[in-house]
């Protein structure tokens, strides 16, 4: 009697391992192999008859009948049939797996469907979307979709439900890709527009931020709101910035010289993206002294790296020009000097590299000597360069010019003003005519009180300024492609008055204004005309004209001094 | 007594009349009817379309609607739509643009969308003008032929004789011993992604099953709804709103026992 029950349970066994067996395999086939729903929907009924405990079994044909109804919508009959299916056997499938999220998100969309068909529905799809959402362990594809069904309901959500759904979009938007960002932004544009919900689900990060920022200007929304959104963009860039320079210094420390100067390089990428939003709005995240700081920091450690590989002063990138025009230090440029002397640049030692001694070296020398407070040893050497016989090559006259203008700033300081204007006309005939050369001049007939010469170089200074007036030639700027133009100024502070022609009567462009990499005005311009104030250094500077939402025509740009 | 019922029963006609005939009786008459507002862009998503209409067809009745013109802000309203889901096309002063999204409006409800329209490129519109004609005279548009298939990517190279092929089309590969439909989602060119692959252009196409050479790719009509416009000068892109239909992509263990079945 034993032995015959132990046949029997072992037989009960392999029928039913059996119908698991064929169960999955069934399930196997419809998933895998086929790929019309139709087709799909046979193959799962009948594994759903063999093993009818298998959920999946139940979510596929749950699937497969929503596909059938959604690819016959202009039939209602069979739509509706499907849709009704569809949601019977989703039922089923989390009624034996309810931890499903997968299966409440199939639901939710099949009721939601079905709601649109004003058709019966035994359960709320909002609810469905809820449960499919708290039961999503990392798949953030439905948290994106169940947040952005939330999102459109964001007026009729309970305060615990509004939780919900920010922690939901929180973990949407953590993975930082931005086309999702896009979306759930185009949901919260038409149902909310409550910028407190965006800055709680926006991740921490520079690019999702500046994402943000472009959106609302694009949309012309609130400009405060895009303003701090690129301040703290900037703020993250600069953080951003510090780690790489701390990288690149250890870098160098431990000999990984291409590594070193690719974070350099990458630390000034991050360093040229912040144009200093945080002025529009009034925040002090990045404080300016320790950005100065940061940036003359890149550049030495820049150009230090360069000059210990190459062996040369060879300054392709300006790394070297620009370091010595933010240096301000007499120590750290005596410690660059150092540098330099060790490495046989500078210097009279005989077996230096810089033998025999060139003007670009001379002209390096003597800027460091100035930085240095060294002007009796500038002095000096312009003398020494005064009786000596050289023939000065065309390709040397700027170097010559800039010892010139170097050895006229140093009689300056030491007040022999005579001395310092005969060598400010020397280097104003090598560099034919340079406006800096004129603008230091000008400053020497102000000490030496000489009317009539201030008047003719003041004369030649404007003839070499942007005209009061400039014609833009009617210059079409697309959204998001910055105009760029040099203007050359005195150094007074101005009041500029842009003038441009929209598409639409309607239009109000947003422009951002950029003078020298700093933002200086932004607004939505309506009339056609915009005017900002700028303070602009003597010499070329740069304007960037940009337009976030729409394009226009630029007409003029005219320029009056600030009575400030 | 009798007088008084008939009184009665004579003001309530009365009334009755004047409801009818004032203003207040369209909103009776709209109860349990829907609406649909929302923005119409340009392309770029952010510059608004002024004076377009934006076209709404009943899916299971078939009944059009049309919106107000759009404002100078983009924003146009289609009010009193039956409950249902309804395809849409957007009519602009440059031509019409087909939408492949729809939208579901319930009753008493006003659902909210944002549009984009993208245009065509000149050498793309005779094609797309092909397409639709054929997808509205026989349900489906032959626009190619499979050149070769790859094992490995699972990736049909098709040639698109007339015609084209976009992404969000919804393509049926038929041949001797295959015939599917699926979704456009990927198309490539050289290796290069591309929106939409034009006559005697060969594309890479991701496909379901595997196929042969010489199989006939069409084009058919998406949820079986044909496009409204029979010469579309683009595309009218839901980017918001709508009634999307969404294909979980991503691998996830759901239970501990049972393996997901999640489509890759």
């Amino acid at each position: 009697m034993k032995k015959v029950l132990s046949l029997a349970a072992l037989a009960v066994l392999a029928v039913l391992q059996t119908a698991i067996y064929w169960n999955a395999h069934l399930l196997y086939q419809a998933d895998d192999k086929t790929v019309d729903p139709a087709e799909k929907e046979r193959i799962l009924e009948r594994a759903a008859r063999i093993d009818p405990w298998n959920d999946l079994v139940y979510l596929e044909l749950g699937r497969a009948s929503f596909e059938v109804g959604a690819e016959s919508l202009g039939e209602p009959r069979a739509r509706d049939a499907a849709f009704d299916k569809s949601v019977r056997n989703l039922l089923k499938s989390i009624e034996l797996n309810p931890g499903s999220a997968e299966a409440h998100f199939e639901l939710a969309q099949s009721l939601q469907y079905l709601s649109y068909l004003s058709l019966p529905v035994p359960a709320s799809y909002f609810e469905e979307y809820k449960k499919a959402a708290a039961l999503t362990g990392h798949n953030s594809q439905v948290h994106a979709e169940v947040g952005k069904v939330l999102l459109s309901r964001w007026e009729s959500l309970r305060p615990e439900e509004r939780e919900f759904t920010l922690d939901i979009l929180r973990k949407t938007l953590a993975g930082k890709d931005p086309e999702r960002l896009q979306e759930v932004l185009e949901v919260w544009y038409l149902h909310v527009r409550d910028y407190a919900v965006v800055d709680r689900i926006l991740p921490e990060d520079a690019e999702m931020a500046r994402a943000y920022a472009r959106f609302l200007g694009e949309k012309s929304l609130s400009l405060e709101a895009r303003e701090k959104a690129l301040s703290r963009a900037e703020f993250l860039d600069f953080i951003s910035a510090k780690n790489e320079l701390d990288k690149a210094q250890r870098g160098y420390e431990y000999y990984q010289s291409d590594e070193a100067a690719s974070r350099v390089s990458s630390c000034l990428r991050f360093l040229r993206s912040i144009v200093f939003f945080q002025n529009l709005v009034r925040e002090a995240l990045i404080d300016p002294q320790e950005y100065a700081q940061v940036r003359k920091k890149a550049y030495l450690l820049l150009t230090e790296g360069r000059i210990e590989q190459t062996r040369s002063l060879a300054d392709p990138d300006s790394s070297l020009e620009i370091y010595l025009a933010l240096e301000d230090q007499p120590l750290a440029v005596a410690e660059f000097e150092k540098f330099l002397s060790e490495r046989g640049f500078l210097g009279s030692d005989e077996t230096s590299s810089s033998r025999p001694k060139d003007l670009q070296i001379l002209a390096l020398e003597l800027s460091l000597d100035f930085k240095q407070n060294k002007y009796r040893d500038i002095t000096k050497a312009g003398e020494a360069l005064e009786r000596s016989t050289f023939v000065i090559p065309d390709a040397a006259r700027p170097y010559y010019a800039r010892i010139l203008g170097l050895v006229g700033d140093s009689y300056m300081k030491l007040d022999y003003l005579y001395e310092a204007e005969k060598a400010y006309l020397e280097a104003l005939s090598a560099s034919n005519g340079r406006l800096e050369d004129l603008m230091r001049i000008e400053r020497c007939y102000e000490r030496l009180n000489s009317e009539q010469k201030l008047a003719e170089v003041r004369r030649e200074i404007d003839a070499l300024l942007t005209p009061p007036a400039a014609d833009l030639g009617r210059r079409y700027v697309e959204k998001a492609r910055p105009a760029r133009f040099d203007f050359v100024c005195d150094g007074q502070p101005l009041i500029l008055t842009l003038t441009f022609e929209v598409s639409r009567p309607e239009s109000r462009p947003l422009l951002t204004i950029l003078w020298n990499d700093r933002v200086v005005h932004e607004a939505y311009a309506g009339g056609g005309s915009l005017s900002f104030s700028v303070s602009p250094v003597p010499g070329r500077n740069s304007l960037v004209l940009e337009t976030v939402n729409e394009p226009l025509t630029l007409l003029k740009l005219e320029r009056k001094r600030s009575a400030a | 007594m009798c007088r008084g019922v008939k009184r009665t029963i004579s003001w309530g006609l009365a009334f009755f009349l004047a409801l009818s005939s004032s203003t207040l009786f369209p909103l009776v008459q709209t109860l349990g009817k829907g609406h649909l507002v929302g923005f119409v862009f340009a392309a770029d998503g952010s510059t608004p379309v002024a004076g377009a209409v934006v076209v709404a067809k009943n899916v299971s009745t078939g009944a059009l609607f049309q919106s107000t013109k759009t404002d100078g802000l983009g924003v146009f309203k289609v009010e009193n739509l039956e409950a249902g889901i309804y395809a849409l096309g957007v009519t602009s002063g440059q031509g019409n643009y087909n939408s492949q999204d729809l939208v579901g409006i319930k009753p008493d409800e006003t659902a909210k969308i944002t549009i984009a329209l993208n245009t065509f490129e000149r050498d793309a519109i005779e094609g797309a003008q092909a397409v639709a004609k054929e997808e509205r005279e026989r349900g489906e548009s032959r626009v190619g032929r499979v050149v070769s298939y790859t094992q490995a990517s699972k990736e049909a190279l098709v040639l698109v004789e007339r015609g084209l092929i976009q992404l969000g089309d919804r393509v049926r590969v038929k041949g001797k011993n295959v015939d599917f439909s699926q979704d456009v989602k990927l198309l490539k060119v050289q290796g290069v992604r591309v929106k939409m692959c034009l006559t005697g252009q060969q594309a890479f196409l991701p496909v379901l099953r595997p196929c042969a050479t010489g199989d006939d790719v069409y084009v058919v009509c998406k949820r079986g709804v044909p496009p409204l416009f029979l010469a579309p000068l683009g595309l009218a892109a839901i980017v918001a709103g709508g009634a999307s239909l969404v294909t979980l992509e991503e691998e996830e263990q759901v239970s501990p026992t049972k393996p997901s079945k999640i489509k890759s």
